[in-house]
C-alpha cells in the first residue's frame, strides 16, 4: 500500500533550547584547574585561598625538589617548603608579576634555605637518601653492578653538593635540574647573570673535583 | 670505587647528574596537607565593607561573588577584583554604594565594550540582590586575550 506524500498543512517549528552556558565551575565553585597562572595569581592577591591552593598543587613538587636538593634533608625541605608557601600566601600582595609565580616562589625557597644554613653547620653525611626514589637505569636482576654504581654515584653527588655554599648549590640545582636560563636564575637569586655564571662555574669545578676524588 | 663500564665510566659528575635527573622526587602528602591547612588558618578577608542593615561583609567575599558572576559571561575569565566603599566629601565611607575594579581576560574576537556592559549590568544586579549594595564607579579592564573560550 502506498501512502501519498503530502506536505504538512502546518509546519510547527520548535526552537532548539538555548545553548547551556557552562561556567568553569564544579558544584558552584570554579574549577580552577582550567585557569592560567596569571588568573590564579591575581585571585590569590585578592585573598582567594582556593586559587592559591591550586598554585600550591601546581608548584609544590618543584619547590620541594629544589629545597631537598639544597638542604639535602627531607625534614628540612618539609619545613622550608611549608614556611615558603605560607610566606608566599601572606606576601603575595607584593607580587608584581615581573617574573612568574614559580620564579618568585623559588626565590622564597632559596632564601629560606639560606636562612636555615646560617643557623647550622652543613654536614655532608646528613644527606637524606631515603627521600629520593632512584629511577633504576636497568633491571636490578640483569645489571646489579650498574645499579649499585648508579646509586653510589648519586650518593656521592649529593654529598658533594652539600660542600658548596647555598648560593652555588642553588645556581647549580636551578640550572642543571630545573633547567632555568641564566637570566631566570638571576631573577630568582636577585643577582646579575654574570654573577650566576661565576657561581655556576665555581660550583661545576668544585663538584667535578669532588667527584674525581670519589672515583 | 672502581669503575667498570656504562655511562658512569666516562665522567663521574656527568653520570651523577644524569642519575640525579632521572630521579623522581616524591613530595610527602602530609606536606601539601600541612600547607593547605596553614593557608586555611591564615585567611586574608580584606577589609569589611558596610552593607545596609547594620551589617558588613568581607571584601574577599564580595570580590568572589563578582568574579563568579564575571566568569558566567561568555568569553570572560575574571582576574583581580577590588571593592571599595564610596566615601563622602569628608572621606568617610558611605554605607551602600561601592566602587568595583575588575580585571579580566577575554577570549579573542569578543566585543569588549559589549562584554564590559554585560559585566557592569550583572555586577550591579548581583550586588543589589545579594547584599543590597548599589554601585558607584565600575572600572572593568580587559587585561589579556585568551584563545580559550571560558564559557560555551
Amino acid at each position: 500500500m502506498s501512502v501519498p506524500l503530502r506536505a504538512p498543512a502546518a509546519c510547527t517549528v520548535t526552537p532548539l533550547p538555548p545553548r547551556r552556558r557552562v561556567r568553569p565551575s564544579h558544584l558552584g565553585k570554579p574549577n580552577l584547574v582550567w585557569f592560567d597562572e596569571a588568573t590564579l595569581t591575581a585571585r590569590s592577591i585578592d585573598g582567594d585561598s582556593e586559587a592559591f591552593s591550586e598554585l600550591v598543587r601546581r608548584h609544590h613538587a618543584d619547590a620541594y625538589g629544589l629545597a631537598l636538593r639544597i638542604t639535602g634533608s627531607g625534614h628540612d625541605a618539609d619545613d622550608v617548603v611549608q614556611d615558603a608557601f605560607l610566606a608566599a600566601w601572606r606576601r603575595i600582595g607584593a607580587f608584581r608579576g615581573e617574573a612568574s609565580f614559580g620564579s618568585w616562589l623559588y626565590r622564597i625557597v632559596v632564601n629560606r634555605c639560606a636562612n636555615l644554613a646560617r643557623t647550622r653547620k652543613p654536614v655532608a653525611s646528613s644527606v637524606d637518601v631515603g627521600q629520593l626514589r632512584v629511577a633504576p637505569i636497568a633491571p636490578r636482576s640483569q645489571y646489579p653492578e650498574q645499579q649499585a654504581e648508579h646509586n653510589a654515584t648519586l650518593v656521592a653527588l649529593r654529598a658533594a653538593l652539600q660542600t658548596l655554599t647555598v648560593q652555588q648549590r642553588a645556581c647549580w640545582v636551578l640550572r642543571e635540574l630545573h633547567f632555568l636560563s641564566y637570566p631566570e636564575i638571576a631573577k630568582v637569586l636577585n643577582v646579575s647573570p654574570t654573577v650566576v655564571r661565576g657561581r655556576l662555574a665555581r660550583a661545576r669545578a668544585e663538584l667535578a673535583e669532588a667527584m674525581q676524588a670519589w672515583v | 670505587m672502581g669503575m667498570t663500564s656504562g655511562p658512569a665510566a666516562s665522567d663521574p659528575l656527568s653520570s651523577g647528574l644524569r642519575a640525579m635527573r632521572g630521579q623522581v622526587v616524591a613530595t610527602p602528602r602530609r606536606l601539601t596537607r600541612k600547607v593547605m591547612a596553614d593557608i586555611g588558618a591564615h585567611p586574608r578577608p580584606g577589609r569589611e565593607i558596610p552593607i545596609p542593615g547594620n551589617a558588613s561583609v568581607s571584601e574577599t567575599e564580595i570580590a568572589a561573588l563578582i568574579r563568579t558572576t564575571a566568569d558566567s559571561v561568555e568569553g570572560v575569565c575574571a582576574r583581580g577584583c577590588r571593592i571599595k566603599p564610596c566615601r563622602d566629601v569628608t572621606g568617610t565611607p558611605i554605607i551602600g554604594p561601592v566602587d568595583v575594579e575588575l580585571s579580566f581576560a577575554v577570549s579573542y574576537g569578543s566585543n569588549i565594550p559589549a562584554v564590559s556592559e554585560e559585566l557592569a549590568l550583572k555586577a550591579r544586579t548581583v550586588l543589589s540582590q545579594r547584599y543590597g549594595l548599589s554601585t558607584g564607579r565600575l572600572n572593568f579592564k580587559a587585561v589579556d586575550l585568551t584563545s580559550r573560550v571560558v564559557s560555551t
